[in-house]
């Protein structure tokens, strides 16, 4: 047979099957319904379905016809459709008869799926054309089974034909069973040879294999062999059809992996319920792997959605939740935690965009391993900034607690961080860190293209302008955060600020540390003044917004702590102001800390150059 | 009541279709082959003859010619039923002498729209 041909006996196969599979359900759902009352009882409606049953049955048999067409068969395919549309017309012209004479409900449901079915035949019967074969892929048996069987699926899933491969090599045994199977509505296709056996059960994946047991070059049990080797073969049964009547022959077959055994010749209603038993097992398990493959392709996908976000335990539990996926915005109580790296501009500008690439990667790698710790949600990396919400998208009684734990561990961490910046010749780095406790709207925000979820509301705006009142080292926290805690709180000083949409002054705490069970404290016990002996005068320019303000103040510099400088203004400062340092080539910022007498301040680096450090340095060294 | 006959050589086809027309009203006279149809039309002629085309012996265009042909009958309005869809059928039957032509499988509607306007029109 040329390869053209073996196309085209493909393809007419395939036609066949399809116009045969809506008449096969047409003959299901007649004797589904002389199976009812309301049929069974009227001798009249009785005689008309089975009109029906036999019009499907005619059909079905004028189809065989169309095994043994040429491609040149026009007239003979002219004549099948005449016929054939003539049969049609008595489903259609029955079934209505029967939906007018029937008002049984149940009755009324089959007859309309006949009707659909015989839709679907008429639209396949007009579709049918011998000059087709010109769209058969270069495998054909395998890409006209596949799709056939995915219009079996889109049209009418529930009837869907299983479809078996019969092999064997000798024709005329392998005819029988196929046509044995084709009555009972399957979908056959058929294999000459072991290695066609596989070749068809990996490209077109039957339902089910009937295996003959002697064949020449490959035997039946060297394919069951490979089918058991093979995960994606060994979902489809097998059922071996064997000539040799031994007992030990059927208990090798299963031993290597046979769903049954039936013995030659072959009884009809045997086969049919070996084939309806190992069917009905295999669509169990094909359901429950569909259902494990669903389920773990929504797995793979949350945690890649969120895995960036949330912590491991918390994209856990979403998946054990089942309410946990229905992320819409609602209104939670969290308490948002901001992190910001102080001086982050000015350090950014002395840097070359890959090392500060680096820096911010070093720093947020360090962070997100703390976070995760403490089992809060990275909501958003901003620039240098982290924002974090603990109690979404899952609040825990502890929600609070974690917060001011994780923010002193992320304190904590930053000397980690500053190890591998001192290693990679990366600058130093401080944090600030506000926390805020209220509520926020939760939920996955943004358009239907890109979406993440996230927190907006004014609580989320309040810990951003807590967070900026902070110096390097320091975590400020909200009144609500402090109320909501149930760990001890080892509080620093109080700072009283005006904030912008606050009305009132909110009083912050200064957090050192945490309790049991975190017990966690700060380091940096407070270093002690040193005075200078001559004074460093200073210009201050106060910030507004990040562009220098016009307006200036000088002060004299008396005692150094550290990062903290104490300093005399004449003029009044103001409080938890972000400064500008004048006279460098490279810009220092600080923040004016504290008042801490009339005309005494608290000045706190943020980012000071070389040349600001030497000239502080040189003056203290003196104040020894 | 009005009486239409209808030619079908098919069995199943002709009890189907009889008994449906009936439901809606006319009484129906029923003819196996071509030749049949003639005759009873010339005993006792219908209002409207519903003709299939694929006939033995004597097929529909044949039927149809000799009807037109034959004075006592040509007034009696014909449908032509095919289960040939080629696209001269239509004009094949009309230049037959049909009155009008649908298609098989019947959709029933459509036909009784036929039905009551030819029968209308022959008022």
């Amino acid at each position: 047979m040329s390869n053209r041909d073996r196309i085209f006996r493909a393809y007419l196969d395939d036609q066949r099957q399809s116009l045969q599979a809506p008449l096969a359900s047409v003959q299901a759902f007649t004797e589904s319904l002389l199976e009812q009352d309301a049929i069974s009882q009227s001798s009249e409606l009785k005689a008309d379905v089975k009109k029906i049953a036999k019009a499907a049955v005619t059909m079905t048999e004028m189809l065989a016809s169309i095994s043994g067409f040429a491609q040149d068969s026009q007239t003979e395919l002219s004549r099948l459709r005449h016929d054939l549309r003539n049969a049609i017309g008595l489903v259609d012209g029955y079934g209505d008869m029967l939906l007018e004479d029937c008002d049984d409900e149940v009755a009324g449901d089959y007859i309309r799926q006949i009707r659909h079915q015989s839709r679907l035949f008429q639209g396949r019967l007009e579709q049918f054309n011998l000059g087709d074969d010109g769209k058969v892929a270069s495998d054909p048996i395998a890409a006209i089974f596949k799709s056939f069987k995915r219009g079996i699926i889109r049209d009418d899933r529930e009837h869907m034909a299983a479809s078996i491969l019969v092999v064997d090599d000798n024709d005329s045994s392998r005819d029988l069973l196929a046509h044995q199977l084709q009555r009972q509505n399957y979908m056959v296709i058929e294999a000459a040879s072991g290695a066609r056996c596989l070749e068809i059960m990996r490209s077109a994946e039957p339902d089910l294999v009937l295996l003959d047991l002697v064949m020449p070059d490959m035997n039946g049990y060297e394919v069951l062999q490979v089918i058991r080797a093979d995960e994606a073969l060994r979902r489809i049964p097998v059922v071996v059809v064997s000539g040799m009547q031994d007992e030990e022959g059927a208990v090798r077959c299963i031993d290597a992996g046979a769903s049954d055994y039936l013995l030659k010749p072959v009884n009809g209603t045997l086969l049919r319920a070996r084939i309806g038993a190992s069917l009905e097992a295999k669509r169990w398990r094909d359901r429950e792997r569909e259902y494990l493959a669903e389920l773990e392709k929504s797995q793979r996908f949350i945690r890649k959605i969120f895995g960036r976000y949330l912590s491991d335990e918390i994209v856990q539990r979403l998946l054990d939740d089942n309410d946990g996926l229905q992320l819409g915005g609602e209104l939670r109580q969290v308490t948002i935690l901001m992190a910001d790296i102080r001086g982050f501009s000015a350090l950014s500008q002395q840097l070359a965009p890959e090392q500060c690439v680096q820096l911010l990667n070093n720093y947020f790698a360090a962070m997100t391993e703390v976070i995760q710790r403490f089992r809060g949600t990275v909501d958003e990396f901003v620039g240098d900034g982290i924002l974090v919400i603990f109690g979404a998208p899952l609040s825990d009684s502890d929600d609070c607690d974690r917060a001011l734990a994780c923010a002193v561990a992320m304190q904590l961490a930053v000397e980690t961080v500053n190890e591998r910046n001192r290693a990679d010749n990366l600058p130093e780095i401080t944090i600030g860190i506000g926390l805020n406790t209220g509520d926020v709207v939760a939920g996955n925000i943004g358009s239907e293209l890109r979406s993440k979820y996230g927190v907006v509301g004014h609580n989320v705006n309040l810990t951003g302008r807590i967070e900026s009142c902070t110096v390097g080292g320091q975590i400020l926290a909200a009144p609500a955060t402090i109320a909501a805690s149930t760990v001890q709180v080892l509080a620093g000083r109080r700072i009283s600020v005006s904030l912008k949409g606050m009305g009132d002054a909110v009083m912050l705490t200064e957090v050192l540390g945490v309790g049991i069970p975190y017990d966690l404290l700060l380091e940096s016990a407070p270093e002690e003044w040193q005075s200078y002996k001559e004074n460093i005068s200073l210009t201050l320019s106060v910030m507004a917004g990040k562009k220098n303000g016009a307006k200036q103040f000088k002060v004299e510099v008396c005692a150094r702590a550290g990062e903290s400088l104490r300093v005399v203004s004449a003029e009044v400062l103001p409080v938890l102001a972000d400064v500008s340092i004048e006279g460098f080539e490279v810009a220092c910022y600080a923040k004016i800390t504290e008042q801490l007498s009339g005309r005494e301040y608290v000045l706190t680096l943020t980012s000071a150059n070389t040349q600001l450090r030497s000239l502080l340095q040189m003056n203290s060294s003196r104040g020894r | 009541m009005q009486t239409i006959l209808l030619v079908e050589d098919n069995e199943m086809n002709r009890d189907m279709l009889s008994r449906r027309l009936k439901r809606k009203g006319y009484e129906v006279v029923l003819a196996v082959d071509g030749q049949q149809g003639i005759d009873m039309c010339l005993q006792n002629p219908p209002a409207l003859m519903l003709l299939d085309m694929s006939l033995p012996v004597k097929d529909g265009w044949q039927v149809a010619r000799e009807m037109k042909a034959t004075p006592a009958l040509q007034h009696i309005p014909i449908i032509a039923l095919t289960a040939h869809a080629m696209a001269d059928d239509r004009q094949r039957a009309l230049l037959a002498g049909c009155d009008d032509y649908d298609t098989k499988p019947v959709d029933l509607p459509r036909l009784l729209g036929k039905i009551a306007h030819l029968l209308g029109a022959a008022e």
